[in-house]
């Protein structure tokens, strides 16, 4: 694939039927210094589904990062138009975006990003902790302890993340994705400080959680897992350069050993 | 509010953990404010004890002090020092105080002691003991039977004087104890939490006996005393400028028409409260020392604002989790406000027991120069105020760390593929910090330099006679001694007799009389008139010997000094004046031969004229103008010893010679002359030393802080540094280039100081009542003080980051 090739593809296999989670239209996001601009998204558009599992990769540099930055509100885009669950959040005060970021986003990130300090049960109640209203000490510790369990973690609560696996990490942390209920999970790069054992499992939990209803949107330099999302991105030069749908991913590769 | 202490109890729990992480800082931190917290809690106590709190008295607002003011037709006026007279007259002939007592406080012996103590004696009034409502341990105090002109002799003891001249007996009550000359039977201990008004030395009272005991001459309005004053609560209907103005009018009635006054000479009331009184003009020192504590509060700030900058820029990460999560700025702000929290308050509770250690401190060497010293402590006002000082500290370092942290940015740090960089604090604030740190302490050195020279200036300033191996001895007149001229003679010869014997002494070198040391606290001074009876001033007097002058080595500068006196008879028609005095009085000529007056009747040739010397504390033009007449035994018995080199005086040696003269002779003081001349510098001293460990202090907290900021930005350029190094940059290079951006901020920082000291001197200056002399030289010193810790505060970071292998510094190890 060239650059001349490339543009903006329109989703492929979706299903009208599903509700709209996330939305961006024309998405841009230009880096500024005062002798250089660089353009780390050039016009996204890109709408994801309630129960999607996306996979986003791409080489360096093209914008993975950046767009996940955009989609979990920890960054504003420079111009163009996001909507999460209808409600266009382009442009809200950093107090409204991180409501939504508490209460619509859960983050599984690459260094799993674990405070160190704070128990396993901290670590995952911390969400809760900025809900607002309150929520009451009872009802953060039912939550906690579900979401652990949904991980096999709940044998770990007072434990500090040092005193754990990396494997065990990356599950502490999507535990503490879950527990707020979000609407969807940003998955950054979930594998790429654990070994192949401790990678396929995690991955594997991803999809459970897909299977069970979670929405996932996965930033991955892994093609072998990328490719265990149901929606395929290609980012190249801050754009959306191609989209495959799990069953056509597959089709395509029939067809290619056909012509081999 | 909840919603905040929620967050605040769940950030604190976060915190706690965090700070255990890093014991370098938060013991960085919790040490450089407990000090300052410490000194400013003790300093600040001083502050309020002396000018806010209320003396621990009933009603105490209301307790006035009524005095004697003085005016000639000169404009000259005085006040603060009253005649018996004056006092009785109004205690008899008021109407318009609730409730009134004259009190006289006079130092005397405690003669049935082993140790004969020199006791401070109260003599009061019934209405003493009802105004200030004292609580007893033992006993009662003066009832009404024991006022006014009945001689009752009865004694209430102090608690601390029962605890430790009477080995706190319990069965006190009703035993007798011989004070100076008269037996008192002891009627009561006060409690031990009864804080009795002090005088104007700030000395407390040991005993309280009836007024009638106090000995002063109580028709003669010629004789004032500043150890004689009232307390008082006025009636209600009466207001205080009515109680002036009618106090005034009957004292200015029966003064104009005695024999002390000239004519056009009028007297006046004057009223202040009794806190007033008590605490006099010591607010100027406290405040002094309250602007000192707050400009090493200045420069602490500075240097904790600077680690928790850095601080902030560890948290990025933890910070950006939160975010990430939800939190909301003003989640991060209680963060970090939590972790500042628990410094600041760990720094509190240990600021609070070093302030403990120094009030005991205070207590140990400023008892006698500040007042109400005893009553500093942790108190309600003293809690608050740390806990006031204490939670808005960590918001303002809360404050500022957070303003660091840029919330957008912080996504950068949670990227997994090491594109985030760490928060590096700017080098613009990098540059604020460390200029402040220099503008404020080389602000506050400055300032000390000035206090500092003008306590050496005191200290060290020449007496101009010699005090080595010169010993005061001061005995307490027989009892029952009279002032009549047969008396006097008496008296005069029994002087001689003690002279002699004390010359018998083999330590003794020399002996002569005096009615008072040659230096003293304090100051007695008596008017002198020319020859036509025309008032010439008021000065320092004292009577002596023949021989005075010779052991003080007191150069003579005209005519002679006195000739033994054969003739005990009462025979002063001599005056001795020194240089000063005597080029004041006769400033176109030699005032050899002129004649003075004491009173009409009494000329006064001047015999001689002697150098002047200083009286440590006292302004020179006033301290170098005195006289001395002969001596005459009107006063307690006084005698300058002068010793064989290394020779010692005691008490012990003393006592029975004066004894085998008379056995009514009380000794009241052995003292050598260096004793009294540092006791009178004290003062001085204490000021310089906690000036100078406040001027080290700040230095010290300065130098860290420089060194903290330059470290953090060393560190900050390690890489760059790494590759100067790697391209062959020899290290004197990179040093100087370094070190010149590093003593940019500290130069501005010392022209800030300029400019401040500017503004503060033209604020003062306009102050007409407080007079700065300023030494340029000795405010400059501080320059190259300062120049050289921050040099050394930058050359160390910079060395270490250059001395070690390129490649480190690139790889960032």
């Amino acid at each position: 694939m060239t650059i001349e090739n490339v543009t903006p593809m329109k989703p492929v296999d979706t299903d009208i039927s599903k509700k709209v989670i996330i939305e961006m239209k024309n998405l841009t996001k230009v880096f500024s210094t005062e002798s250089i601009e660089t353009h780390a998204l050039r016009g996204v558009d890109l709408v994801i589904y309630n129960q999607d599992y996306i996979s986003i990769s791409g080489p360096s540099g093209c914008g993975k990062s950046t767009l996940l930055s955009l989609l979990g509100l920890l960054d504003s885009p420079t111009s163009g138009q996001y909507f999460i669950d209808g409600l266009d959040v382009s442009n809200l005060t950093i107090n409204h975006r991180a409501e939504i970021r508490n209460s619509h986003i859960g983050f599984v990130f690459q260094a799993f990003n674990l405070i160190d300090e704070l128990s396993v049960f901290d670590n995952v109640a911390l969400p809760l902790r900025y809900r607002e209203p309150a929520m009451s000490a009872a009802d953060i510790k039912d939550e906690v302890l579900s979401s652990l369990e949904k991980v096999n973690m709940s044998h770990r609560c007072d434990h500090k993340p040092n005193q754990l696996s990396g494997g065990q990490q990356q599950r502490i942390a999507i535990a503490r994705a879950l527990v707020g209920s979000p609407s969807i999970l940003l998955v950054d790069e979930p594998t790429g400080n654990l070994d192949s054992k401790n990678g396929d499992a995690v991955m594997a939990m991803l999809a459970k959680l897909n299977d069970e209803g979670m929405t996932i949107c996965m930033v991955t330099h892994d093609l072998r897992y990328a490719d265990m999302a149901k929606r395929k991105l290609h980012l190249l030069d801050g754009l959306i350069a191609d989209e495959y749908s799990a069953d056509e991913f597959i089709s395509n590769d029939a067809t290619a050993q056909e012509a081999l | 509010m909840k919603r905040f202490l929620r967050s605040l109890k769940f950030e604190l729990s976060l915190a706690k953990s965090a700070l255990l992480n890093v014991p370098g800082f938060s013991a960085t931190v919790i040490a450089t404010l407990s000090v300052t917290l410490g000194a400013l809690i003790c300093i600040f106590s001083l502050n309020h004890v002396l000018m806010v709190k209320s003396l621990p008295y009933p009603n105490a607002e209301n307790l006035l002090v009524v005095q004697h003011a003085y005016a000639d037709t000169e404009g000259n006026s005085f006040s603060g020092s009253q005649s018996a007279p004056g006092m009785l007259l109004w205690y008899k002939n008021q109407k318009i105080f609730e409730k009134f007592s004259l009190v006289f406080d006079s130092k005397q012996l405690v003669a049935d002691h082993p140790d004969q103590p020199n006791a401070l004696i109260d003599f009061v009034m019934p209405d003493y003991f009802s105004l200030l409502k004292p609580e007893m341990h033992l006993g009662r105090v003066l009832n009404e039977n024991e006022g006014l002109d009945t001689h009752k002799t009865v004694v209430v003891l102090s608690y601390q004087t029962w605890k430790k001249w009477f080995q706190s007996d319990v069965n006190i009550i009703g035993n007798k104890t011989m004070i100076g000359h008269t037996s008192y039977t002891i009627i009561g201990v006060t409690a031990k939490s009864f804080i009795a008004p002090t005088n104007r030395n700030n000395e407390a009272p040991d005993f309280w006996v009836p007024w009638d005991h106090q000995g002063l001459d109580v028709n003669n309005w010629g004789v004032t005393t500043r150890a004689l004053t009232s307390i008082g609560t006025l009636k209600k209907e009466i207001s205080i400028s009515e109680a002036t103005s009618q106090l005034g009018v009957m004292l200015n009635e029966k003064f104009i028409a005695s024999s002390a006054a000239e004519i056009g000479d009028s007297a006046t009331a004057s009223i202040q409260t009794l806190k007033e009184v008590i605490v006099g003009d010591s607010t100027e020192v406290a405040l002094l020392l309250l602007s000192g504590v707050i400009g090493l509060l200045l420069i602490a700030i500075t240097n904790v604002t600077n680690l928790f900058l850095s601080r902030a820029a560890q948290k990025q990460r933890t910070m950006a989790i939160q975010a990430a999560l939800g939190a909301k700025p003003n989640h991060l702000f209680i963060a970090m406000f939590a972790e500042s929290l628990i410094l600041t308050v760990i720094a509190g509770v240990l600021g609070l027991l070093v302030a403990g250690w120094g009030f005991v401190l205070l207590g140990e060497l400023a008892a006698t120069q500040l007042p109400r010293i005893s009553e500093l402590g942790v108190d309600n006002a003293t809690l608050l105020f740390t806990g006031g000082i204490v939670i808005l500290l960590a918001a303002i370092f809360a404050k500022l760390s957070s303003r660091v942290v840029k919330y957008d940015k912080l996504q950068a740090q949670l990227q997994g593929s090491g594109k985030g960089s760490g928060l590096q604090v700017s080098k613009r604030i990098r540059h604020i910090l460390i200029a402040m740190q220099v503008a404020l302490a080389t602000l506050l050195l400055a300032g000390a330099s000035i206090v500092i020279e003008q306590a050496l200036a005191t200290i060290l300033h020449p007496l101009g006679f010699n005090e080595e191996d010169v010993y005061y001895l001061r005995v307490d007149r027989p009892q029952g001694s009279s002032y009549s001229p047969e008396s006097l003679v008496e008296m005069n010869l029994l002087t001689l007799d003690i002279k002699r014997e004390l010359e018998k002494l083999p330590q003794v070198v020399n002996v002569s009389r005096s009615i008072k040391p040659v230096i003293y606290k304090g100051a007695n001074s008596m008017g002198l008139t020319d020859r036509n009876d025309k008032r010439v001033g008021s000065y320092a007097y004292n009577m002596v010997d023949h021989d005075y002058f010779d052991i003080l080595e007191l150069p003579l500068v005209q005519g002679r000094t006195f000739i033994e006196q054969k003739d005990p008879r009462y025979n002063i028609n001599e005056i001795i004046l020194s240089e000063s005095l005597a080029r004041e009085l006769v400033p176109d000529g030699s005032a050899i031969g002129e004649i003075f007056q004491l009173q009409p009747t009494q000329p006064l040739k001047v015999v001689g004229i002697v150098k002047d010397y200083y009286r440590p504390g006292m302004a020179e033009n006033f301290g170098y103008h005195r006289y001395f007449l002969p001596y005459a035994a009107f006063e307690n018995f006084g005698f300058d010893i002068k010793l064989a080199k290394g020779g010692q005086l005691t008490r012990e040696t003393v006592l029975p010679l004066l004894l085998k003269l008379n056995k009514k002779l009380r000794i009241r003081t052995v003292i050598s002359h260096e004793r009294l001349h540092a006791d009178l510098i004290y003062r001085h001293k204490l000021t310089a030393g906690l000036t100078i460990v406040l001027g080290l202090l700040s230095l010290l907290l300065a130098a860290a802080g420089i060194y903290g900021v330059l470290n953090y930005s060393t560190q900050m350029r390690r890489y760059e540094l790494g590759i100067h190094l790697s391209l062959g940059a020899k290290t004197h290079r990179i040093r100087n280039m370094v070190m010149k951006e590093s003593l940019f901020p500290v130069m501005l920082g010392m022209l800030c100081s300029a400019f401040m000291s500017v503004i503060i001197f033209l604020i003062v200056r306009q102050q007409a009542d407080f007079v700065i002399n300023i030494n340029i030289i000795g405010m400059l010193s501080v320059v190259p003080i300062m120049l050289a810790v921050a040099y050394v505060a930058c050359y160390i970071p910079i060395q270490a980051a250059i001395t070690q292998d390129p490649m480190k510094a690139l790889r960032n190890e």
